[in-house]
């Protein structure tokens, strides 16, 4: 069973097993959150490293204010975005102009052989999404955050969170809607 | 009227069913297409970090520990050393001031080669930390 206040205890006095064990407690959650946000994942093995270096440094300011999880997710989120942004890849983070405005757009002849696979036709979709609904899709559902952890974690409030994943998950749907039409025929 | 049917089904799904109208909206096509993409949803990637990572970071983190502790073993050294040299000139000044004066003007003419020896031990030290030892 992992205890959060004793392995914080013990990693502030020295203990680098008790970090070991830190690490493979929250390795799956930040490699989520950084892959998810990142196109190119080469670098996510680089960037979940220097995530968790992060929490190693910092881990005595931590002080308990709010679950280690959502702390930790907080670190790797703006570890992702100052990332994306030393390269250019993304401008505004929170409340991009032009984010209602994203459709998908029609796929090449040879993408469609990834529909056969409905997980990888979903994840597809998910890696041509703006960085902000990715973000909310992995927060939510595959780390199972709630609105008020994402909000903790992206500094967006409740409302935004909610709004981007609304949307999200509709865009998603209307193209799932296709993908069974097209199955069934 | 479509946007508020897809927010209410997202709602219905982020808090599980709710009677009474339970097995009538189940039954609808767009409920059924969101609870298939909420289960997609939660499945996790294939692709994950190597097994061995947190044993991989954690080596890293100690052998950076290590090479800081190294480092102030040799300060601490090196301040011994002087110390020692310094109270060694002392010594001798009182016990024979002409001999202590002869051996610091040697000390002088020869300053460039003891400076030259001290840089290149420090810099074979370096080396050693950075190349020689494994890197983890």
């Amino acid at each position: 069973m992992f205890n959060e206040n004793e392995v914080v205890s013990r990693i502030i006095e020295g203990d680098l097993r008790a970090f070991e064990q830190l690490v493979k407690q929250y390795q799956k959650l930040v490699f989520h959150v950084i892959t998810r946000m990142m196109a190119d994942t080469e670098d996510a093995k680089d960037i979940c490293q220097e995530v968790f270096i992060k929490v190693y440094t910092n881990l005595k300011s931590f002080g308990f204010q709010s679950k280690l999880s959502t702390w930790i997710a907080r670190i790797a989120y703006h570890t992702a975005i100052n990332y994306l942004k030393k390269h250019k890849k993304i401008t505004n983070v929170q409340y991009p102009d032009d984010l209602d405005q994203f459709h998908f757009t029609d796929e090449n002849p040879e993408k469609t052989l990834i529909k056969k696979d409905l997980s990888a036709y979903i994840n597809q979709l998910i890696e041509k999404m703006p960085v902000q609904y990715k973000t909310m899709l992995t927060l939510y559902h595959l780390n199972e955050f709630s609105y008020q952890e994402i909000e903790e974690i992206t500094g967006m409030p409740e409302g935004t969170v909610k709004s981007y994943l609304y949307r999200a998950r509709r865009l998603l749907k209307d193209k799932l809607e296709v993908y069974l039409k097209n199955e069934i025929l | 009227m479509k946007e508020l049917k897809d927010k209410k089904i997202q709602e219905m799904l982020e808090k599980g069913l709710l009677a009474p109208d339970a097995e009538m909206i189940s039954e609808d096509k767009d409920f059924k297409t969101y609870q298939l993409l909420f289960d997609e949803l939660k499945k996790e990637p294939a692709t994950d970090l190597p097994y061995n990572f947190s044993a991989m970071l954690t080596a890293q983190i100690q052998a950076k520990k290590d090479t800081i502790i190294n480092l102030q073993s040799f300060l601490l050294a090196a301040l011994v050393a002087f110390a020692f040299i310094i109270v060694f000139y002392i010594s001798l000044s009182i016990v024979n001031y002409n001999y202590a004066s002869s051996l610091i003007t040697i000390l002088f003419k020869y300053k460039l080669i003891f400076v030259f020896v001290l840089i290149s031990f420090l810099i074979i030290q370096y080396l050693d930390q950075k190349l020689v030892k494994p890197k983890l």
